[in-house]
């Protein structure tokens, strides 16, 4: 291989982008029919890692709102218990230079409103890294970015099969 | 003239096919190193939690110890650590090969033993209580973080023993985010957990009092 073809791989890597991945996974199930007939009444935000910003709560629970309303279209009434425990975002430099990531971490919860009882639990990550100048410009809006994809896997963990996300 | 534009138009595609080939090559060299950073970490792991018992002094003199041990996670709650990539992301789960209350059972019931305890009815009630049992992939290497309550209970009476134990248990300089790298990180973090547990006259005394319901503070 010649320097000129060394030169082009560097080049095309650098300017690849970035990927996600989530490593979300049930504690417990939802029932079937549950899963098919479910709607969300309330969403309680119980909690958010000390580092973020004080938009950052808003936003989840807008984004929570918009997906669960797609993807949650049922007749029975289901409470949302989000908790988020870690977010932690890319450093533009080190994704540039060497790649990076954003991360959120958290648990989420559905129950039953009359009884109080936990129907579904899930715990839910999801990341998005990259390298090079399209990694560090997919990862720039790390809140945002990381909200609506909390919310997503909410939704593609606690019920699969929705249909495709209309309003995020 | 038309012979000269055939060979120039050969010669054209011949340096066509040519510089294909290289941007084809450039293509699967960018691939590679694509895969290179982002590394093989899509298979799970399931491996063993080993841990081996540092003993004491035989302070137990045959007192029983019924041991109870619960599963309190509030993350992280299926799984003992996650494989990541270069960019930190995480990747597929590593999970140990049983309950991690059973590790954890296995690991206080051997400590206590060795100490010269028996484990059943009769005695003291140890409850444990696993709030974390977690190994992440740090710059200085396997973080195992290891939270543990720890409560005693005489038999039949009220609760005279409770401490929080919080430790970080390290397996250093490791370079593959792989399952017995996260396994030894929390065999070191129980390792030190029940250190501090057993160097707490407390709990020992707590243990040996049995069926006293004389309050005992941690740390005493």
């Amino acid at each position: 291989m010649t320097a000129k073809n060394i030169i082009c791989a560097l080049g095309l890597t650098a300017l690849l982008g970035g990927c996600a991945v989530h490593s979300s996974e049930a504690v417990k199930v939802l029932p079937s029919d549950v899963i098919k007939n479910a709607r969300i009444y309330t969403i309680t935000i119980k909690g958010v890692p000390e580092d973020v910003s004080g938009d950052f709560k808003p936003e989840l629970e807008k984004m929570l709102k918009l997906a669960t309303t797609d993807c949650a279209q049922g007749q029975s009434w289901l409470n949302l218990e989000v908790t988020v425990t870690q977010l932690k975002k890319s450093n533009a430099g080190k994704a540039f230079l060497v790649g990076d990531s954003n991360v959120v971490k958290g648990q989420a919860r559905l129950v039953d409103p009359t009884s109080g009882a936990v129907v579904g639990d899930y715990d839910i990550g999801y990341s998005v890294g990259g390298g090079g100048l399209g990694g560090a410009l997919i990862m720039s809006q790390a809140e945002s970015q990381m909200a609506r994809g909390f919310a997503k896997q909410v939704c593609d963990t606690a019920f699969p099969g929705h249909k495709r996300f209309q309003r995020i | 003239m038309s012979g000269a534009s055939g060979a120039d138009f050969g010669q054209g595609q011949q340096a066509q096919g040519i510089h294909m080939k290289r941007i084809g090559k450039a293509a699967w060299a960018a691939g590679f190193a694509a895969l290179c950073l982002s590394g093989c970490a899509t298979q799970e792991d399931v491996v063993p939690v080993p841990y081996k018992v540092h003993g004491g002094a035989q302070t137990g003199a045959g007192h029983a110890v019924a041991l109870t041990v619960t599963d309190a996670r509030t993350q992280d709650r299926t799984k003992i650590a996650n494989k990541s990539n270069a960019y930190g992301m995480e990747m597929a789960a590593i999970r140990a090969d049983r309950a991690v209350t059973a590790i954890v059972q296995d690991a206080f019931e051997a400590e206590l033993k060795s100490r010269g305890f028996s484990i059943g009815g009769g005695g003291a009630n140890a409850s444990v209580a696993i709030n974390r049992f977690y190994t992440t992939f740090q710059a200085q290497g396997a973080m195992g973080d290891v939270k543990l309550h720890v409560s005693v209970t005489p038999a039949g009476g009220a609760e005279i023993y409770d401490r929080e134990i919080d430790v970080m248990g390290i397996e250093p300089s490791v370079f593959w985010t792989v399952g017995n790298n996260a396994s030894a990180a929390l065999s070191d973090g129980m390792s030190k957990a029940f250190d501090v547990l057993f160097s707490d006259p407390a709990f020992l005394a707590a243990l040996e009092k049995g069926g006293s319901s004389s309050d005992i503070k941690a740390g005493s």
